[in-house]
């Protein structure tokens, strides 16, 4: 997938997480970002499938993916996706608080493309949704490696 | 075997056979007499025959002449007459040699001669010179001279036919004699036949036996010879006549000589005896008087090497006859002394070691119940009595007594255990249940082991009370289960830590982040100091939660050990720190390090908490310099190392230029959340050497510090290369 920003004015992305606190702050950091961007938000992983699998939605640019949330959770969503010939080769980045070593691991092998570690400053949100907006998907997807794949800001 | 039997035997067939021999040489002896007189007598009476036919030729012609003479009236004799006389005489002569010594023949021969004497002179008495007789006078003589001539030649017929009978009479004699003594000799030579052939077999069987009895004298002196060196002992004997004194081989061993080393005698062996003892033992020897008499007389010897050996010499006497011995037996009884006295030794080991036994069975609860199978002698120990409740030896063993002790549920169990089977060859531990006179009920622990030496069966079976074991055995069981159940506790309370109680606190610490940014020049100075103080409380808070998930992650983290380089874990931790290295603008020194077997992201770890301290608590004013090398381990340092060598261990340490640290602190630092300095001078959450001193005890390794305040501080860790 092909992604420019110039020649598209506008950057759709889907944030799939269950915390009110988060998805404020998701928000938040995305709208003082100095792209244009439209934000979707759905609140646990059925409602993503749901969403994704709807023939009549616009599939999103980038996918934040909370590993943990009620009914389904990020890791089985991952997994959907990445088995779905309409949807995977979507871009998915995994947001979680979790910073252990087997999410880490068990995402990476699913195919997620990054891990982002909930940061604890407003700031450093930011930057790391900047980082991640701003990617050019495919050159990460063609040196996709363990090291790089968690997001150190 | 009794050989005086067998000579007698032997004697009897000799005289016999010789009696035998002598009656048929005196038998045949007789009749050859007998036979050779009557031969010598049919010689003669042949002889004489042919003689008297001789005589009686010349008689007839004497008549002959005679009548010539009368015929031709001569007055004289022809010189024929006379030529016939001297023969006649001289066959006269020849038949006289013959009759010699036979009365008879001798009186015929006589009679003969008186006739011939007769007859001749009739004849010559007409030998006359002075002329011629008359014609009546010749006819008278002749007729008278024919009537002697007629009387002589009927004597001659008769004893010639006298001859002749004796002839057949003696033929026939000796023909009796030859027929008589074939007659004798045949059943006498059967007679001999039988007793050489019964005597030939009585003694070829005595042969044999000798045979035997030889052949086994022979292999008795063999075993004697060897039963002498075996139990050391010599034998000899001293004749007292030829006053020579003989050993047998071993008397020379035992004397530590080669046999036939020396020519033996009274005078060189008294030598031997040790001073001391000469007297006695010349004492006892001459003492022996008469037959059969023994002396016994133990006596030091010094043999050829110059050893003191103690002998035991046993002297009879034998007074035979033609001989006169003094047999003497030597025993060497050095060993058996040294033998005794090591036997009283061990015997006094046996019975403290019994004691011990004793006292051991009843300190550690333990009964034996053993079995003799040749004996059949079944033995409680005396604290098995106890186990079972009673004092020791109050009742009579018995498999029947003990079976009652046990638990009925466990019989057949203990069935197995006190069952005899010698091929058995696996001695599991068995557990079971006696039911003890009180009626408490024990758990015995048993094992059995069989005793086989030769001549000797021991079943052996250990019962020891684990009642209280048991008990104990329980109770760590249910500790374990409750540890158990705490551990899976801890996980999901390190999941909690991670997740849970990570999220609110990160949505503070955003939260403060976003207010501080919009508030930030409405708020007065105060109001920032306190956002500041919320802020690092949540970031403290955040921080020792971090290090503690780090600190349970170490103690349940699974050992997977890697051979790795050290130099490479090293490299790794200072890229994690590299940041703080360039803000503080520290060097770092580091030596070669070598390869090791570890559990490499604990060892990083390690690495990472070490260089972060030595830049935290490094000298505003200096340069932080630090130092990370190999070093050799001191002897000292090896004894908390028992089973391993000093190339078997690795020793590292980083040593900084920082603040430094009291010595008498050394141990404090390493405690979980023993901190040194306050939390505005240098943050921290005093965990870190903690995890430090958790990852060497995982590699089981140990780490010391030292420090002086103001110079710096030197943290050492030594661990093995391997670890199992």
């Amino acid at each position: 997938m092909k992604l420019n920003i110039k020649d598209q004015k506008t950057i759709r992305i889907l944030l799939a997480d269950d915390d009110e606190d988060d998805k404020l702050f998701f928000k938040d950091a995305i709208e003082e970002l100095p792209i244009k961007t439209s934000v979707t938000l759905v609140n646990d992983g059925e409602k993503l499938m749901n969403y994704l699998l709807d023939a009549k939605v616009i599939l999103p640019h980038v996918i934040f993916l909370d590993l943990n949330m009620p009914v389904k959770s990020g890791m089985e969503c991952l997994t959907e996706i990445r088995n779905n010939d309409k949807l995977k080769d979507l871009s998915i980045a995994i947001y979680s608080t979790s910073l252990s070593s087997s999410d880490i691991e068990e995402t990476f092998i699913r195919g997620a493309n990054i891990y982002i570690n909930k940061p604890n400053d407003f700031d450093a949100l930011k930057t790391v949704l900047n980082k991640v907006i701003c990617t050019n998907w495919q050159y990460l997807n063609s040196s996709l490696n363990k090291e790089t794949f968690l997001l150190s800001i | 075997m009794n050989l005086t039997r067998s000579r007698n035997l032997y004697t009897r067939s000799f005289v016999f056979s010789m009696f035998l021999l002598l009656a048929l040489i005196v038998l045949g002896l007789s009749q050859f007499n007998s036979y050779k007189k009557g031969q010598q007598e049919m010689i003669i009476s042949e002889k004489i025959t042919q003689e008297l036919l001789t005589f009686l030729g010349e008689v007839v012609e004497v008549g002959k002449i005679y009548n010539r003479h009368i015929a031709a009236e001569d007055s004289l004799l022809s010189t024929d007459y006379f030529e016939v006389k001297i023969r006649i005489d001289s066959t006269l002569e020849e038949i006289a040699s013959l009759v010699n010594q036979n009365e008879e023949k001798e009186n015929r021969l006589v009679t003969l001669s008186t006739l011939t004497q007769i007859y001749l002179s009739e004849i010559e008495s007409s030998n006359n010179p002075n002329g011629a007789l008359d014609i009546d006078n010749r006819f008278q003589r002749l007729r008278e001279s024919s009537e002697d001539r007629m009387a002589l030649l009927v004597f001659i017929a008769d004893w010639n036919q006298n001859e002749n009978l004796h002839l057949d009479e003696n033929l026939m004699l000796a023909d009796d004699a030859i027929t008589s003594y074939v007659l004798w000799l045949l059943p006498l030579l059967m007679i001999s036949l039988i007793v050489s052939v019964i005597f030939y077999r009585t003694i070829l069987v005595e042969f044999n036996t000798c045979d035997d009895a030889y052949n086994q004298i022979g292999i008795n002196k063999e075993i004697f010879e060897q039963a002498e060196q075996i139990s050391g002992l010599g034998h000899g004997y001293y004749n007292l006549k030829t006053k020579k004194l003989k050993f047998s081989d071993n008397q020379y061993r035992i004397l530590g000589y080669q046999p036939h080393e020396f020519q033996p005698s009274p005078k060189n062996y008294i030598k031997m005896v040790d001073p001391q003892d000469r007297k006695t033992f010349l004492h006892k020897l001459r003492n022996l008087r008469s037959q059969g008499e023994t002396a016994e007389v133990n006596y030091v010897i010094h043999t050829k090497e110059g050893d003191q050996r103690c002998f035991k010499l046993l002297a009879k006497l034998r007074d035979k006859k033609d001989d006169k011995f003094v047999v003497f037996v030597n025993k060497d009884l050095t060993n058996d002394i040294e033998a005794k006295k090591n036997l009283d030794l061990l015997n006094n080991n046996l019975s403290v070691q019994n004691n011990f036994l004793h006292y051991a069975e009843s300190v550690a609860g333990i009964g034996s119940y053993s079995f003799d199978f040749y004996k059949k002698k079944l033995a409680f120990s005396d604290n098995l009595f106890r186990l079972l409740g009673y004092e020791p030896g109050s009742f009579v063993p018995s498999k029947k007594r003990f079976m009652e002790f046990v638990h009925p549920d466990d019989r057949e169990k203990v069935e197995q255990v006190i069952n005899m089977d010698f091929n058995e060859k696996d001695h599991s531990t068995t557990i079971f249940r006696i039911i003890s006179k009180d009626g408490d009920i024990k758990h015995i622990s048993t094992n059995k082991k069989y005793l086989k030496e030769p001549g000797i069966k021991i079943l052996v079976a250990v019962f020891k009370d684990v009642t209280a074991e048991r008990l104990i055995n329980i109770q760590l069981a249910e500790q374990n289960q409750e540890l158990h159940r705490s551990n899976i506790e801890l996980a999901s309370f390190n999941h909690i830590a991670s997740h849970d109680l990570q999220e609110p606190l990160r949505k503070i610490q955003t939260i403060i982040s976003r207010l501080r940014k919009m508030e930030e020049l409405r708020l007065s100075e105060k109001g920032m100091d306190y956002f500041s103080r919320i802020q690092r409380a949540a970031n403290n808070m955040q921080k020792l939660i971090l290090d503690l998930l780090t600190y349970s992650r170490i103690s349940n983290a699974d050992m997977v050990m890697e051979t790795i380089s050290l130099e490479t874990i090293l490299q790794s931790a200072l890229d994690e720190v590299a940041g703080e290295i360039k803000e503080k603008s520290a060097e770092v020194q580091r030596g070669q390090l070598p390869i090791v077997n570890v559990i490499p992201y604990q060892i990083q770890q390690l690495f990472v908490n070490l260089l972060t301290n030595s830049l935290k608590y490094s000298k505003p004013e200096n340069q932080p310099v630090i130092k990370i090398r190999q070093e050799s381990v001191l002897p000292k340092e090896l004894l908390e190392f028992p089973d391993l060598e000093i190339d078997g261990l690795v020793k590292i340490s980083v040593e900084d230029n920082g603040i430094g640290f009291d010595q008498a602190y050394a141990e404090n630092i390493f405690v979980l959340f023993k901190r040194l300095h306050g939390k505005s001078e240098y943050p921290g959450t005093g965990i870190g050497l903690g995890i430090c001193k958790k990852i060497m005890v995982n590699h089981k390794g140990i780490i010391y510090a030292n420090g002086k305040p103001g110079i710096g501080t030197k943290i050492t860790f030594i661990f093995p290369k391997n670890v199992i």
